[in-house]
């Protein structure tokens, strides 16, 4: 079984916008307040006692799939899994000691084993490159400038970046799990298209119906002005995914020639 | 289900009444139609990146059965060009109609899995009529409109004309799926009840109408209980103030047009 580094799959903006965001004071100030107050304890409770816990008991396939995926990708504590109803969301890693997943059950519901997989490497990874920390410290940031007027405008532009950026290390993970450029551009868009849509949209062969749509995306910001200052205005202050760059990214990975 | 296709259908023959009154008063004041024009090049700009970036694009191979079902749409109203469709990630029950420098439709994902086809064709239906009638920049407009302060006086007239635009478009929505039920269904989908249940309370067109008529009284019932000068203040002001009319207001208003012997009926015989 080959074991991932960290370098093999964090993409380059994620850590370093991880990396801006971990060193800067008011990181510091939040771990500080969060080491002082506990908080970490209570953030935790807040999932593990309102979503259920899959366990290899009652998701005897999803475990075993975690646990290749954590041996793949060097991450000896196998983390715990939640659920949680959310029709928005899809799956994130949260905790700071104590890392742990938690999946949307629509999310989780339309996803093929193989899919799992490389979801489940997306998220080892994230656990390897901290995320969860950052997320702990962002949720921290963004509740404390919930106090200051208007004090979510100086934090949110960086904190949405990274936000953004960590889906290219989940991606790449994914890549690196499955091998599977089809499948990995497949994922991007499984949470917006429907199953039977999904699977006759034919991702990552010649005839890709979305691959049109995002290189014509990638154009428009390149070239027009206006139409990217909007964009970055867009993703100063939330964290949209611009599905455009997902893809994009996708394919770079695997034009590298890694596998 | 064999559905009649209304050539040379005029927004005219179904418009609600007051539309184009109400239009014309929220346009008459100058410093509104100066805001009107800054703020629809504003919105068709800014939107697109969200569209281009965060939606998916759906064509005849990705889904031939949804393309299908648009462009009949688009016949059964005489509707041309048909527009572009978009499918985003939302839990949300209708179907919207974007402004750009060609209007396109945007499916939230959560009404194809939830919807039956007579419903999508109403749910469309709706869309596309407000694509006909001309309503989409005022409602993209009004649906940005901060609020607040002053913004809620010019809000006032928006909202009287989208109210009656609303019917419009709920008319053209019945023009187009040609089924009283399951027009009824969406509304009540939007009421909180799920497609799969109001299933179970009616099928045919004359269930539906039954069904309605006792909703509708049971409605009126429970409002003439709580008849107090509060209630009435309070409903006076959602009546003016919220962007849609209330879901049971809407309900009725089709019932009426569906039931009146110059409304639907007169023009499902007109193009026999």
């Amino acid at each position: 079984m080959c074991v991932y580094g960290i370098e093999d799959f964090q993409h380059p903006q994620d850590s370093k916008l991880a990396n801006d965001i971990l060193s800067s004071k008011t990181a510091a100030t939040v771990l500080k307040k969060f080491h002082e107050t506990n908080i970490e304890d209570a953030y935790s409770y807040l999932y593990q006692s309102s979503c259920p816990q899959l366990t290899e008991e009652t998701s005897p396939k999803l475990f075993k799939l975690l646990i290749k995926a954590c041996e793949m990708f060097g991450l000896e504590q196998i983390p715990k899994v939640y659920v949680t109803r959310d029709y928005r969301e899809t799956v994130s890693v949260c905790g700071m000691n104590e890392p742990f997943v938690v999946f949307s059950s629509e999310y989780l519901r339309k996803l093929d084993d193989e899919t799992l997989f490389g979801i489940l490497a997306g998220q080892v990874a994230a656990i390897r490159c901290n995320h969860h920390t950052i997320l702990c410290i962002t949720w921290g940031i963004d509740f404390a400038a919930g106090f200051i007027p208007y004090g979510d405008w100086a934090t949110d532009p960086m904190i949405n970046n990274w936000k953004r950026c960590r889906y290219f290390t989940y991606d790449r993970a994914f890549s690196l799990a499955t091998k599977n450029r089809a499948l990995t551009l497949r994922q991007v868009l499984i949470n917006v298209v429907p199953q039977n849509i999904l699977d006759r949209m034919k991702s990552g062969t010649s005839q890709d119906a979305y691959i049109n749509q995002a290189k014509n995306f990638l154009n428009t910001m390149n070239n027009n002005k206006t139409q990217a200052f909007i964009k970055q205005a867009l993703s100063a202050y939330s964290y949209k995914i611009w599905l455009p760059e997902r893809y994009e990214e996708i394919n770079k990975f695997f034009d590298e020639g890694r596998f | 289900m064999k559905r009649k296709i209304l050539r040379g259908l005029k927004v005219s023959e179904f418009i609600h009444p007051k539309e184009l009154e109400k239009k014309e008063a929220a346009l008459s004041n100058p410093k509104v139609q100066e805001y009107l024009s800054t703020a629809t090049n504003l919105c068709k700009t800014a939107v697109d990146p969200v569209t281009q970036g965060t939606f998916v694009k759906i064509n005849e191979m990705s889904d031939p059965n949804l393309i299908r079902i648009v462009r009949e749409v688009c016949e059964i109203l005489d509707v041309s060009p048909v527009p572009d469709v978009y499918i985003c990630h939302l839990m949300y029950i209708n179907i919207s109609p974007y402004s750009s420098d060609k209007p396109y439709l945007v499916i939230p994902d959560y009404v194809l899995r939830y919807s039956d086809e007579d419903m999508l064709y109403y749910n469309l239906g709706n869309a596309v009529t407000m694509i006909k009638a001309d309503h989409v920049e005022l409602t993209t407009l009004a649906a940005y409109m901060p609020g607040g302060g002053a913004m809620e006086v010019i809000k006032l007239p928006f909202t009287a004309y989208l109210h009656c635009a609303d019917s419009t478009s709920d008319r053209g929505g019945l023009l187009a799926c040609q089924s009283f039920a399951a027009s009824v269904r969406n509304h009540f989908w939007e009421l909180g009840i799920p497609p799969a249940e109001s299933k179970k309370m009616f099928i045919t067109d004359q269930e539906a109408e039954i069904f309605v008529k006792k909703y509708l009284a049971e409605q009126e019932k429970v409002l003439n209980r709580y008849n107090g000068i509060a209630t009435k203040v309070a409903r006076q002001w959602q009546r003016m103030s919220y962007l849609e009319a209330p879901a049971n207001n809407m309900l009725r208003e089709l019932f009426n047009w569906y039931l009146d012997k110059n409304g639907y009926r007169a023009i499902m015989a007109a193009y026999d």
